[in-house]
């Protein structure tokens, strides 16, 4: 058994392809492509397959990934001499290669794989190890909410002034709802970095996983909040959020420790010995 | 891909499950509009979920895309939030693909397959902003055409469609295209293009037949306009199943739809000859395909799908005759890859115990037998075939091999139905319970003893069965009859192991009505369609009082079509249509259900209904 990690992007239509329904499809790829996936025990069976962390719907991403758990690299669509062949001509990294491509081939274009690693025994599990995500927010002009978000950060300097300003703030607190209760939150440590451009496109790196998740709404609902609390009350906005924001994922990371501090590195880092 | 969407970002996340409407799927088909002549829209009148679900779509879809210059698209009813949302915002219905509108196609097809979508056949027109009715379509509006089951009685739909196509669409739909090509070329009016439609065999045209009514609101007669046009369309049909298309290839959708999985169809049409059967008569003659290619097809479609599941599709796969090999080589080649394979229509026999025992896991499946009547007299009304110690036999050997779950269907309101037919259904449930207590020890038992679920459903007279002549019976009567059966349920011993469930009669009167309904009944539909009415088949927008203030309004009687008894000699609605059986078979049929005789099934005789002109299949004088 090996575990591999794969890199995927997802662009185009297929952006409002819900979490749920991804996973269904890539397990159609699994039995499209030929791969040797291994099955869990039990009742019933399912592909031992994990993804990192949902992308919100209607989010486009080049940083998604899922870890596979694979019984061997062949082609189950391919005879055993068939797979011998193959397997003369590939080696290493090659194998990897050649996997990603197998899916690719089988794939609709708005889904690519884009990298791949072979993971070390006693890994991480890529659910679990998610520290961060770098975002690419925009408001769309289209959406009611989304130009008065525009209008009112034109208003006041520009996205650019008001980001600066609200990463100033000693504490970014906001009133996040559990299942259970409600509490405050500081955003401000939870917030890496973040830059806006002329035309308004905030790119920001913030904390992520099962831990201190900050999403991408939570984040703008509060920035607008913090440009004007009567227009944009926080919980209000945030709920509608999800059709005033255009999402995007640029990267996903884990934590490691580099030279005693802590770092965030992408999932697949760009030193893995085994990678695509 | 298609980058292009015809709805915002913010439109589509403002609605539930928005892959319906942005295609994209795998197997989905693109082609480059500079290189197409014809555009057709394959229309299915519900949500995406069910439509997506159906064998037609796939298989038209298949094949028109395999011809140079001809794009076939897809469209489904949208869901009740995205037609609220085309209305308040002013966006007409676009297809799948090209996600382009839906007016600027030469062609739409919508294949009818239950009575009830007849409402979302008009929201889909009206959203694409098509004329409702045939009569007001202009040069430059496209085509309306429509197939499928409920076109073999086209009659109440017939205002709203340009032309219908009788029977399967594999043998002449490459020439309705091209004909449409042609006439495009030519540059030939809609009527002259509809007039060289007609003379396609199986293409029915209703604008071109006057239909004439006696006084009591009975058809006098349906005549020709035109000398040209045929005076009865006969249904068209596959001679060899094997050497056909087939979608080896069929469309992915991301969302969980109805039918999630590979459907390989493994038969057509059906030899028992149930009276109250529809699909049966339409889809005669029996007609089997070879192994070997099922085989071929089905290896060929998990491979493209990566569906995990895969159906054998028939009106009744006991009847199969390879079907032994088939699952063998399909469990060889299904069980290593992890893929499931359901049988659905498998009559319980010792057969088909082992063949589910070795495709499911006993624990979650429960046997199915559908008696249809509760008693031996009203299953041979009814022409079943089926008997109790059939019955009674199955079920032991299924509690003996670990089954304890049964379902069993009924149909209330058979003609020349009793109480005692209706006390029968209790009865047979308990005699199965009493099967399992006196054949399946106590230690056996695990804590789970038997458990029987019986349903039954409201029966509904349809055209081209014995049953069209018949009286169907009122919402009133049928509720009656529920009480009857559940007293019966009540009256027995393990009363306390069998459960029962009814569906409710609302919608049936209405599918009674329109199932044998004549031309009148456009204009209802019409009216109740702008009262708001769509959605039928879905409980939750069912809304009777649209329909009764229709009905009221065009002074039509739901009683006079469904609850009304014919008699021979009546010119029916659908007597321009020839599905293949003759008249005087099904009334035959008729007179022998009233004595409660049983007729010969196709593997044991012929009772001449007529299907052996098409000298296929089962018939003497056809291949197998």
């Amino acid at each position: 058994m090996t575990k591999v990690r794969i890199k995927f992007s997802k662009h185009g239509p297929v952006r409002f392809v819900g979490h749920l329904d991804l996973m269904r499809y890539f397990q159609k790829v699994m039995r499209r492509a030929g791969v040797d996936i291994a099955y869990s025990e039990g009742y019933s069976p399912h592909q031992l397959m994990s993804f990192a962390q949902p992308l919100p719907a209607g989010a486009t991403s080049d940083g998604e990934y899922a870890d596979l758990t694979l019984q061997s690299f062949r082609d189950i669509r391919l005879s055993e001499s068939q797979n011998a062949n193959a397997k003369e001509e590939l080696s290493g990294e090659d194998t990897l290669k050649s996997l990603c491509l197998r899916m690719n081939s089988v794939m609709h274009e708005g889904i690519t794989v884009t990298d791949a690693a072979v993971l070390e025994q006693g890994a991480e599990k890529a659910m679990t190890s998610v520290a961060a995500c770098r975002w690419r927010l925009a408001f769309r002009a289209e959406d009611p909410l989304g130009q008065r978000a525009k209008d009112a950060l034109a208003g006041q300097g520009g996205a650019k002034a008001v980001l600066t300003r609200f990463l100033q703030s000693e504490r970014i607190v906001v009133r996040k709802k559990t299942k259970k209760a409600e509490k405050d939150v500081d955003l401000k440590p939870l917030i890496h970095e973040a830059l806006a451009d002329a035309d308004g496109v905030i790119r920001v790196l913030m904390k992520a996983g099962s831990v201190d998740n900050v999403r991408p709404a939570l984040f703008a609902a509060a920035l607008l909040s913090f440009a004007d609390a009567a227009a944009f009350p926080l919980q209000e906005t945030e709920q509608q959020m999800i059709s005033a924001l255009q999402v995007h994922r640029e990267e996903t990371y884990l934590a490691a420790e580099e030279e005693g501090r802590e770092v965030l590195l992408p999932l697949i880092p760009a030193t893995t010995p085994t990678r695509v | 891909m298609n980058e292009r969407l015809a709805l915002t970002d913010a439109q589509l996340l403002s609605v539930e499950k928005p892959e319906r409407y942005i295609g994209n799927e795998v197997n989905a088909v693109y082609k480059d509009l500079s290189l197409v002549d014809l555009r057709f829209c394959m229309c299915f009148p519900d949500v995406y979920d069910i439509g997506m679900s159906n064998l037609a779509i796939q298989i038209i879809y298949g094949m028109l895309n395999a011809q140079e210059g001809v794009w076939c698209e897809r469209c489904c009813a949208p869901w009740t939030d995205l037609e609220r949302l085309l209305r308040e915002q002013d966006i007409p219905l676009f297809a799948l693909e090209s996600q382009d509108p839906l007016k600027e196609f030469d062609i739409i097809g919508f294949t009818l397959q239950y009575e009830l979508c007849y409402t979302n056949v008009l929201q889909m027109l009206d959203l694409a902003r098509i004329p409702l009715l045939a009569s007001a379509r202009g040069e430059d509006d496209p085509f309306i055409m429509g197939g499928g089951p409920c076109t073999y009685n086209p009659e109440p739909v017939a205002d709203f469609f340009d032309f219908f196509y009788i029977g399967e669409a594999e043998t002449r739909f490459t020439e309705v295209t091209d004909t449409v090509r042609a006439a495009k070329k030519e540059g030939l009016s809609r009527r002259e293009t509809l007039l060289r439609l007609a003379g396609i065999p199986g293409i029915y045209v209703p604008s071109l037949y006057e239909v004439t009514y006696l006084s009591d609101g009975r058809i006098n007669a349906v005549t020709p306009k035109e000398e040209a046009v045929p005076k009865r369309v006969h249904k068209e049909l596959v001679r060899d199943l094997s050497d056909t298309y087939y979608p080896l290839h069929p469309v992915v959708p991301y969302i969980r739809v109805a039918q999630d999985r590979v459907v390989l169809e493994i038969l057509r049409g059906c030899i028992r000859n149930c009276r109250f059967c529809q699909a049966g008569q339409l889809y005669k003659p029996f007609r089997e395909r070879d192994v070997k290619v099922l085989k071929e097809w089905a290896i060929e479609m998990l491979e493209h799908t990566g569906h995990e599941e895969i159906t054998l599709s028939s009106l009744s796969s006991s009847d199969y005759s390879a079907l032994g090999e088939l699952v063998d080589e399909l469990i060889a080649y299904c069980q290593e890859r992890h893929i499931n394979i359901s049988l659905p229509s498998l009559r319980i026999d010792a057969f088909s115990l082992d063949v589910m025992r070795r495709i499911q896991d006993i624990k979650k499946s429960s046997l199915t037998f559908a008696p249809e009547a509760g008693s031996q007299r009203l299953r041979n009304v009814i022409n079943k075939g089926l008997y109790e110690e059939d019955i009674l036999r199955g079920a032991r050997e299924a509690f003996l091999g670990g089954w304890n779950k049964v379902k069993l269907y009924f149909m209330l309101g058979i003609p020349t139905e009793t109480e005692e037919d209706l006390l029968g259904i209790g009865d047979i449930a308990g005699k199965i319970c009493v099967e399992y207590f006196d054949n399946v020890p106590k230690e056996e038992r695990q804590g789970q003893a038997v458990e029987v679920n019986a349903s039954s459903s409201f029966f509904v007279p349809k055209p081209f069965t014995p049953f069209q002549w018949a009286a169907m019976n009122t919402r009133e009567q049928y509720l009656e009859k529920v009480k009857t059966v559940k007293a019966g349920i009540a009256a027995q011993v393990n009363q306390k192991r069998i459960r029962y469930s009814y569906h409710s009669g609302d919608v049936s009167v209405l599918e009674g009505v329109f199932a044998r309904g004549d031309r009148k009944l456009s204009a209802v539909i019409l009216k109740a369609y702008e009262n708001g009415a769509r959605y039928d088949a879905w409980t939750e927008h069912f809304h009777p009082e649209y329909w009764d203030e229709a009905f009221a309004s065009c002074g039509a009687d739901p009683a006079f079509y469904a609850h009304r008894e014919r008699d021979r000699e009546e010119v029916l609605p659908w007597d321009h249509i020839d599905c293949g059986v003759s008249k005087a078979y099904l009334y035959r049929e008729w007179e022998r259900a009233k004595e409660g005789k049983e007729s010969v099934n196709c593997r044991q005789g012929c009772e001449g209904c007529g299907a052996a002109a098409y000298r296929t299949g089962i018939c003497p004088g056809g291949a197998a």
